[in-house]
Protein backbone atom coordinates (compact mmCIF):
# COMPACT_ATOMS: atom_id res chain seq x y z
CA UNK A 1 0.00 0.00 0.00
CA UNK A 2 2.81 2.69 0.57
CA UNK A 3 4.73 1.77 -2.06
CA UNK A 4 1.38 2.30 -4.08
CA UNK A 5 0.92 5.39 -2.66
CA UNK A 6 4.80 6.21 -3.31
CA UNK A 7 4.42 5.56 -6.91
CA UNK A 8 1.59 7.76 -7.60
CA UNK A 9 3.29 10.72 -6.04
CA UNK A 10 6.07 9.98 -7.91
CA UNK A 11 3.84 10.08 -11.16
CA UNK A 12 1.63 12.89 -10.20
CA UNK A 13 4.46 14.85 -9.37
CA UNK A 14 6.68 14.23 -12.71
CA UNK A 15 3.84 14.82 -14.76
CA UNK A 16 3.25 18.51 -13.19
CA UNK A 17 6.57 18.93 -13.82
CA UNK A 18 6.48 17.83 -17.44
CA UNK A 19 3.23 19.86 -17.75
CA UNK A 20 4.86 22.91 -17.00
CA UNK A 21 7.67 22.19 -19.12
CA UNK A 22 5.46 21.74 -21.89
CA UNK A 23 3.74 25.23 -21.62
CA UNK A 24 7.29 26.69 -21.76
CA UNK A 25 8.02 25.11 -25.31
CA UNK A 26 4.70 26.60 -26.46
CA UNK A 27 5.81 29.51 -27.03
CA UNK A 28 8.72 28.84 -29.17
CA UNK A 29 6.43 26.74 -31.73
CA UNK A 30 4.49 28.42 -33.95
CA UNK A 31 0.51 27.64 -33.85
CA UNK A 32 -0.62 24.58 -36.56
CA UNK A 33 -4.40 24.09 -37.79
CA UNK A 34 -4.37 20.81 -35.89
CA UNK A 35 -4.70 23.31 -32.75
CA UNK A 36 -7.39 25.31 -33.62
CA UNK A 37 -9.83 25.14 -30.68
CA UNK A 38 -12.63 22.51 -30.71
CA UNK A 39 -15.37 25.13 -30.22
CA UNK A 40 -15.12 26.18 -33.71
CA UNK A 41 -17.80 24.55 -35.94
CA UNK A 42 -16.65 22.00 -38.78
CA UNK A 43 -17.62 24.55 -41.54
CA UNK A 44 -15.12 27.12 -39.92
CA UNK A 45 -12.90 25.12 -38.92
CA UNK A 46 -12.71 23.81 -43.13
CA UNK A 47 -12.60 27.40 -44.11
CA UNK A 48 -9.86 28.56 -41.47
CA UNK A 49 -8.20 25.80 -42.72
CA UNK A 50 -8.48 26.24 -46.30
CA UNK A 51 -7.22 30.18 -45.39
CA UNK A 52 -4.05 28.95 -44.08
CA UNK A 53 -3.33 26.74 -47.08
CA UNK A 54 -3.53 29.33 -49.32
CA UNK A 55 -1.17 31.77 -47.35
CA UNK A 56 1.21 28.69 -46.95
CA UNK A 57 0.52 28.55 -50.93
CA UNK A 58 1.77 31.89 -51.67
CA UNK A 59 5.31 31.57 -48.92
CA UNK A 60 3.01 33.62 -46.46
CA UNK A 61 3.01 32.75 -42.66
CA UNK A 62 -0.51 30.58 -41.37
CA UNK A 63 0.65 30.73 -37.80
CA UNK A 64 -0.58 34.21 -36.93
CA UNK A 65 -4.10 33.17 -38.80
CA UNK A 66 -4.32 30.16 -36.45
CA UNK A 67 -3.83 32.51 -33.44
CA UNK A 68 -6.51 35.19 -34.44
CA UNK A 69 -8.97 32.48 -34.63
CA UNK A 70 -8.12 30.92 -31.19
CA UNK A 71 -7.99 34.25 -29.69
CA UNK A 72 -11.54 35.10 -30.92
CA UNK A 73 -12.77 31.53 -29.35
CA UNK A 74 -11.17 32.76 -25.71
CA UNK A 75 -13.12 35.83 -26.34
CA UNK A 76 -16.07 34.98 -27.33
CA UNK A 77 -16.49 35.73 -30.74
CA UNK A 78 -18.97 34.06 -32.95
CA UNK A 79 -17.70 31.89 -35.48
CA UNK A 80 -18.95 34.47 -38.03
CA UNK A 81 -16.75 37.14 -36.51
CA UNK A 82 -13.87 35.19 -36.30
CA UNK A 83 -14.10 34.80 -39.97
CA UNK A 84 -14.67 38.33 -40.93
CA UNK A 85 -11.45 39.07 -39.13
CA UNK A 86 -9.45 36.32 -40.33
CA UNK A 87 -10.37 37.09 -43.80
CA UNK A 88 -9.29 40.42 -43.06
CA UNK A 89 -5.85 39.73 -41.83
CA UNK A 90 -4.75 37.11 -44.51
CA UNK A 91 -6.19 39.79 -47.08
CA UNK A 92 -3.23 42.25 -44.61
CA UNK A 93 -0.54 40.09 -44.50
CA UNK A 94 -0.71 39.59 -48.48
CA UNK A 95 -0.68 43.78 -48.79
CA UNK A 96 2.45 44.04 -46.36
CA UNK A 97 4.21 41.79 -47.94
CA UNK A 98 3.33 43.33 -51.44
CA UNK A 99 4.59 46.73 -49.76
CA UNK A 100 7.48 45.30 -47.91
CA UNK A 101 8.82 43.02 -50.52
CA UNK A 102 9.46 39.28 -50.74
CA UNK A 103 12.47 39.72 -48.09
CA UNK A 104 10.42 40.78 -45.37
CA UNK A 105 10.34 38.38 -42.28
CA UNK A 106 7.76 36.68 -40.83
CA UNK A 107 7.87 39.33 -37.61
CA UNK A 108 8.12 42.06 -40.32
CA UNK A 109 4.85 40.80 -42.58
CA UNK A 110 2.86 40.28 -39.17
CA UNK A 111 3.70 44.09 -37.82
CA UNK A 112 3.30 45.32 -41.55
CA UNK A 113 0.02 43.78 -41.69
CA UNK A 114 -1.31 45.07 -37.89
CA UNK A 115 -0.25 48.57 -39.42
CA UNK A 116 -2.62 48.38 -42.10
CA UNK A 117 -5.28 47.21 -40.06
CA UNK A 118 -5.23 50.30 -37.73
CA UNK A 119 -5.05 52.71 -40.98
CA UNK A 120 -1.56 52.81 -42.57
CA UNK A 121 -1.26 52.99 -46.26
CA UNK A 122 0.55 50.49 -48.47
CA UNK A 123 2.04 53.50 -49.77
CA UNK A 124 3.58 54.33 -45.86
CA UNK A 125 4.92 50.76 -45.47
CA UNK A 126 6.91 50.89 -48.87
CA UNK A 127 8.20 54.39 -47.45
CA UNK A 128 9.24 52.85 -44.44
CA UNK A 129 10.97 49.97 -46.11
CA UNK A 130 12.83 52.20 -48.58
CA UNK A 131 13.87 54.15 -45.82
CA UNK A 132 14.95 51.49 -43.68
CA UNK A 133 16.87 49.87 -46.55
CA UNK A 134 18.80 53.17 -47.49
CA UNK A 135 19.25 54.00 -43.70
CA UNK A 136 20.40 50.46 -42.12
CA UNK A 137 20.20 47.92 -45.36
CA UNK A 138 17.93 44.88 -45.80
CA UNK A 139 19.59 42.34 -42.84
CA UNK A 140 18.04 44.47 -40.43
CA UNK A 141 14.69 43.87 -38.96
CA UNK A 142 11.87 46.81 -39.78
CA UNK A 143 9.64 45.12 -37.04
CA UNK A 144 9.74 47.58 -34.54
CA UNK A 145 9.48 50.56 -36.61
CA UNK A 146 6.03 48.99 -37.67
CA UNK A 147 5.00 48.28 -34.42
CA UNK A 148 5.60 51.28 -33.31
CA UNK A 149 3.81 53.05 -36.20
CA UNK A 150 0.94 50.51 -35.51
CA UNK A 151 0.78 51.72 -31.81
CA UNK A 152 0.44 55.65 -33.04
CA UNK A 153 -2.10 54.67 -35.32
CA UNK A 154 -3.98 52.96 -32.27
CA UNK A 155 -3.93 55.75 -30.12
CA UNK A 156 -5.45 57.66 -32.93
CA UNK A 157 -2.52 60.13 -34.32
CA UNK A 158 -3.26 61.14 -37.29
CA UNK A 159 -1.67 58.69 -40.13
CA UNK A 160 0.31 61.33 -41.97
CA UNK A 161 1.82 62.59 -38.56
CA UNK A 162 3.02 58.62 -36.95
CA UNK A 163 4.02 57.49 -40.28
CA UNK A 164 6.47 60.69 -40.63
CA UNK A 165 7.74 60.49 -37.29
CA UNK A 166 8.69 56.96 -37.42
CA UNK A 167 10.10 57.35 -40.55
CA UNK A 168 12.31 60.11 -39.12
CA UNK A 169 13.68 57.74 -36.77
CA UNK A 170 14.43 54.99 -38.92
CA UNK A 171 16.46 57.33 -41.56
CA UNK A 172 18.38 58.16 -38.32
CA UNK A 173 18.77 54.84 -37.73
CA UNK A 174 17.32 55.11 -33.99
CA UNK A 175 17.69 52.28 -32.21
CA UNK A 176 14.52 50.06 -31.10
CA UNK A 177 14.76 51.56 -27.98
CA UNK A 178 13.51 54.87 -28.94
CA UNK A 179 10.93 53.14 -30.91
CA UNK A 180 10.01 51.92 -27.48
CA UNK A 181 10.26 55.17 -26.00
CA UNK A 182 8.45 57.46 -28.37
CA UNK A 183 5.35 54.81 -28.26
CA UNK A 184 5.36 54.73 -24.53
CA UNK A 185 5.71 58.66 -24.25
CA UNK A 186 3.02 59.52 -26.50
CA UNK A 187 0.53 56.86 -24.49
CA UNK A 188 1.69 59.13 -21.43
CA UNK A 189 1.19 62.36 -22.87
CA UNK A 190 -2.43 61.17 -24.62
CA UNK A 191 -3.33 59.77 -20.91
CA UNK A 192 -2.58 63.01 -19.67
CA UNK A 193 -4.74 64.84 -21.89
CA UNK A 194 -2.36 65.92 -24.71
CA UNK A 195 -3.29 66.29 -28.25
CA UNK A 196 -1.75 62.94 -29.65
CA UNK A 197 -0.57 64.97 -32.82
CA UNK A 198 1.55 67.36 -30.69
CA UNK A 199 2.76 64.55 -28.05
CA UNK A 200 4.34 62.89 -31.10
CA UNK A 201 6.10 65.87 -32.94
CA UNK A 202 7.45 66.90 -29.88
CA UNK A 203 8.44 63.03 -28.18
CA UNK A 204 10.13 62.74 -31.84
CA UNK A 205 12.28 66.05 -31.87
CA UNK A 206 13.90 65.31 -28.48
CA UNK A 207 14.77 61.98 -29.65
CA UNK A 208 16.09 63.11 -32.47
CA UNK A 209 18.00 65.73 -30.98
CA UNK A 210 19.00 62.60 -28.66
CA UNK A 211 20.37 60.70 -31.44
CA UNK A 212 22.68 63.64 -32.64
CA UNK A 213 23.80 64.44 -29.76
CA UNK A 214 24.89 60.66 -29.58
CA UNK A 215 26.65 60.84 -32.55
CA UNK A 216 28.69 64.40 -32.12
CA UNK A 217 29.98 62.37 -28.73
CA UNK A 218 32.96 60.48 -29.45
CA UNK B 1 1.98 -16.99 49.47
CA UNK B 2 -1.48 -15.73 49.33
CA UNK B 3 -3.58 -16.72 51.83
CA UNK B 4 -6.90 -17.89 50.81
CA UNK B 5 -9.97 -16.70 52.86
CA UNK B 6 -12.23 -19.96 53.01
CA UNK B 7 -15.63 -19.36 51.97
CA UNK B 8 -17.80 -20.52 54.21
CA UNK B 9 -20.04 -22.33 51.38
CA UNK B 10 -17.15 -24.68 50.53
CA UNK B 11 -14.91 -24.63 53.83
CA UNK B 12 -16.87 -27.94 54.43
CA UNK B 13 -17.30 -29.45 51.26
CA UNK B 14 -14.84 -32.78 51.22
CA UNK B 15 -14.70 -33.03 47.29
CA UNK B 16 -13.97 -28.99 46.55
CA UNK B 17 -11.09 -29.12 49.46
CA UNK B 18 -9.71 -32.08 47.21
CA UNK B 19 -9.94 -30.05 43.74
CA UNK B 20 -8.11 -26.86 45.69
CA UNK B 21 -5.32 -29.37 47.49
CA UNK B 22 -5.12 -30.94 43.40
CA UNK B 23 -4.52 -27.35 42.32
CA UNK B 24 -1.94 -26.80 45.01
CA UNK B 25 0.28 -29.47 43.61
CA UNK B 26 3.63 -27.78 42.05
CA UNK B 27 3.94 -29.53 38.63
CA UNK B 28 6.49 -31.26 38.10
CA UNK B 29 9.31 -29.59 35.57
CA UNK B 30 11.93 -31.30 33.39
CA UNK B 31 15.06 -30.88 34.53
CA UNK B 32 16.14 -30.41 30.76
CA UNK B 33 13.58 -27.24 30.12
CA UNK B 34 14.29 -25.94 33.37
CA UNK B 35 18.61 -25.74 32.70
CA UNK B 36 17.46 -24.45 28.98
CA UNK B 37 15.41 -21.72 30.74
CA UNK B 38 18.63 -20.64 32.99
CA UNK B 39 20.79 -20.56 30.18
CA UNK B 40 19.03 -18.43 28.35
CA UNK B 41 18.36 -15.87 30.91
CA UNK B 42 21.91 -15.90 31.42
CA UNK B 43 22.64 -14.85 27.92
CA UNK B 44 20.55 -11.15 27.89
CA UNK B 45 22.03 -8.22 29.15
CA UNK B 46 22.11 -6.50 32.78
CA UNK B 47 18.77 -4.06 32.70
CA UNK B 48 19.84 -0.62 32.44
CA UNK B 49 18.50 1.82 35.13
CA UNK B 50 18.62 4.86 32.66
CA UNK B 51 17.29 3.33 29.42
CA UNK B 52 13.90 2.38 28.13
CA UNK B 53 12.63 -0.83 29.33
CA UNK B 54 10.85 -1.04 25.65
CA UNK B 55 13.29 -0.79 22.36
CA UNK B 56 11.11 -0.21 19.19
CA UNK B 57 12.75 -0.44 15.58
CA UNK B 58 12.31 1.93 13.54
CA UNK B 59 13.21 1.02 9.42
CA UNK B 60 13.87 3.86 7.33
CA UNK B 61 12.42 3.41 3.67
CA UNK B 62 13.60 6.82 1.66
CA UNK B 63 10.92 6.44 -0.98
CA UNK B 64 8.21 6.55 1.61
CA UNK B 65 9.97 9.42 3.17
CA UNK B 66 9.54 11.13 0.01
CA UNK B 67 6.68 10.25 -0.76
CA UNK B 68 5.02 11.15 2.84
CA UNK B 69 6.93 14.55 2.50
CA UNK B 70 5.33 15.25 -1.21
CA UNK B 71 1.86 14.36 0.25
CA UNK B 72 2.32 16.94 3.46
CA UNK B 73 3.51 19.55 1.50
CA UNK B 74 0.56 19.26 -0.99
CA UNK B 75 -2.12 18.75 2.11
CA UNK B 76 -0.20 21.81 3.83
CA UNK B 77 -0.58 23.91 0.41
CA UNK B 78 -4.09 23.47 -0.04
CA UNK B 79 -5.05 24.26 3.31
CA UNK B 80 -3.03 27.47 3.26
CA UNK B 81 -4.08 28.11 -0.37
CA UNK B 82 -8.41 27.86 1.51
CA UNK B 83 -7.23 29.37 4.19
CA UNK B 84 -5.83 32.54 2.72
CA UNK B 85 -7.95 32.94 -0.11
CA UNK B 86 -10.49 32.70 2.19
CA UNK B 87 -9.54 35.62 3.96
CA UNK B 88 -8.71 37.93 0.85
CA UNK B 89 -11.89 36.81 -1.28
CA UNK B 90 -12.60 39.97 -3.44
CA UNK B 91 -15.57 40.13 -6.27
CA UNK B 92 -14.11 40.35 -9.79
CA UNK B 93 -14.80 43.90 -10.85
CA UNK B 94 -13.10 44.70 -7.33
CA UNK B 95 -10.33 42.35 -8.64
CA UNK B 96 -9.68 43.97 -11.87
CA UNK B 97 -10.04 47.72 -10.88
CA UNK B 98 -7.17 46.88 -8.40
CA UNK B 99 -4.41 45.98 -11.76
CA UNK B 100 -1.18 47.43 -12.13
CA UNK B 101 1.57 46.09 -13.98
CA UNK B 102 5.37 46.98 -14.96
CA UNK B 103 6.26 47.18 -18.81
CA UNK B 104 7.36 43.62 -20.19
CA UNK B 105 11.03 43.89 -20.25
CA UNK B 106 11.93 41.71 -23.27
CA UNK B 107 15.68 40.37 -23.46
CA UNK B 108 16.57 41.66 -19.82
CA UNK B 109 15.91 38.47 -17.78
CA UNK B 110 17.74 34.93 -18.56
CA UNK B 111 18.67 35.50 -21.96
CA UNK B 112 18.19 37.63 -25.58
CA UNK B 113 14.46 37.06 -26.01
CA UNK B 114 12.99 36.03 -22.76
CA UNK B 115 10.26 38.45 -21.77
CA UNK B 116 9.33 39.16 -17.53
CA UNK B 117 5.75 39.84 -17.50
CA UNK B 118 4.36 41.48 -14.33
CA UNK B 119 1.03 42.10 -12.78
CA UNK B 120 0.34 43.61 -9.32
CA UNK B 121 -2.67 42.18 -8.30
CA UNK B 122 -2.88 40.90 -4.64
CA UNK B 123 -6.28 40.12 -4.45
CA UNK B 124 -6.41 37.80 -7.42
CA UNK B 125 -6.13 34.18 -6.55
CA UNK B 126 -5.44 33.09 -10.10
CA UNK B 127 -3.45 34.43 -12.84
CA UNK B 128 -2.21 32.97 -16.20
CA UNK B 129 -1.03 34.70 -19.37
CA UNK B 130 -2.83 33.88 -22.95
CA UNK B 131 -1.68 34.93 -25.85
CA UNK B 132 -0.19 34.34 -29.28
CA UNK B 133 2.53 32.57 -28.16
CA UNK B 134 0.76 29.80 -26.26
CA UNK B 135 -2.17 29.53 -28.59
CA UNK B 136 -4.68 32.05 -26.18
CA UNK B 137 -4.91 28.58 -24.03
CA UNK B 138 -5.09 29.75 -20.35
CA UNK B 139 -3.98 26.67 -18.52
CA UNK B 140 -1.18 27.08 -20.47
CA UNK B 141 0.84 29.39 -19.00
CA UNK B 142 -0.35 29.97 -14.81
CA UNK B 143 1.81 33.21 -13.35
CA UNK B 144 3.20 32.71 -9.82
CA UNK B 145 2.48 35.01 -7.24
CA UNK B 146 5.86 37.09 -5.82
CA UNK B 147 7.03 36.38 -2.47
CA UNK B 148 5.09 39.37 -1.13
CA UNK B 149 1.99 38.10 -2.27
CA UNK B 150 0.91 41.29 -4.12
CA UNK B 151 2.48 40.58 -7.74
CA UNK B 152 2.33 37.92 -10.48
CA UNK B 153 5.44 36.56 -12.22
CA UNK B 154 6.38 34.73 -15.13
CA UNK B 155 9.47 34.91 -17.51
CA UNK B 156 8.13 33.69 -21.03
CA UNK B 157 10.58 32.79 -24.27
CA UNK B 158 9.46 34.66 -27.17
CA UNK B 159 10.95 34.76 -29.96
CA UNK B 160 11.57 38.52 -32.26
CA UNK B 161 8.47 40.42 -33.29
CA UNK B 162 5.12 41.57 -31.86
CA UNK B 163 3.20 39.51 -29.77
CA UNK B 164 -0.65 39.98 -28.96
CA UNK B 165 -1.27 38.94 -25.24
CA UNK B 166 -3.61 39.72 -22.22
CA UNK B 167 -3.83 38.26 -18.91
CA UNK B 168 -6.51 36.07 -17.34
CA UNK B 169 -7.45 37.08 -13.56
CA UNK B 170 -9.25 35.04 -11.59
CA UNK B 171 -10.93 33.74 -14.98
CA UNK B 172 -11.92 36.96 -16.56
CA UNK B 173 -9.28 38.87 -19.50
CA UNK B 174 -7.94 41.98 -18.20
CA UNK B 175 -5.19 43.33 -20.25
CA UNK B 176 -1.60 45.00 -19.31
CA UNK B 177 -2.54 48.28 -17.77
CA UNK B 178 1.43 48.63 -18.58
CA UNK B 179 1.58 47.87 -22.05
CA UNK B 180 0.35 49.57 -25.28
CA UNK B 181 -3.16 48.11 -26.54
CA UNK B 182 -3.49 46.08 -29.62
CA UNK B 183 -4.86 48.34 -32.00
CA UNK B 184 -6.47 45.40 -33.80
CA UNK B 185 -8.99 44.50 -30.86
CA UNK B 186 -11.18 42.79 -33.39
CA UNK B 187 -13.29 40.80 -30.54
CA UNK B 188 -14.47 43.74 -28.75
CA UNK B 189 -12.25 42.49 -25.66
CA UNK B 190 -8.72 44.69 -25.25
CA UNK B 191 -5.50 43.08 -25.29
CA UNK B 192 -1.72 43.86 -25.08
CA UNK B 193 1.50 44.47 -27.54
CA UNK B 194 4.65 43.60 -26.30
CA UNK B 195 7.89 44.05 -29.12
CA UNK B 196 10.34 41.65 -28.88
CA UNK B 197 13.54 43.17 -30.85
CA UNK B 198 16.05 40.95 -32.57
CA UNK B 199 17.24 40.11 -35.99
CA UNK B 200 15.02 39.72 -39.09
CA UNK B 201 13.11 36.29 -38.77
Amino acid sequence: MTRVLTWCVIVVTLSSVVGRGAGAQAAERPMTAAELPARLAPATRQVIVHLGDSLRAVGLPDAPLYAKAAEGVLKGAPDARILVVLRALARELGDARASLGASAGEAELVAGASALHVGASPAMLRQLRETHVGAAGEATSLATPLVALADLLARRVPAGVAAAAIDSLVARGAPSDDFAALRAAVERDIDAGRAPEASVVQRTQGLLRNIEGRRRTP
Amino acid sequence: MLRHEQDPETAENPAIERVIAELRTPVPVRAEWRAGLARGLATLPPPSAAGPRFVRRWTFRPLTAIAAAVVCAVVGATIATVLLGSGRRSSSAEVLANLTSTMPLPGEHGGQSTVRFVLVAPYASRVSLVGDFNKWNPSAMPMRRSADGRAWLLDVPLPPGRHVYSFVVDGDLAPDPAAPRAGDDDFGVPSSVVLVAGAKT
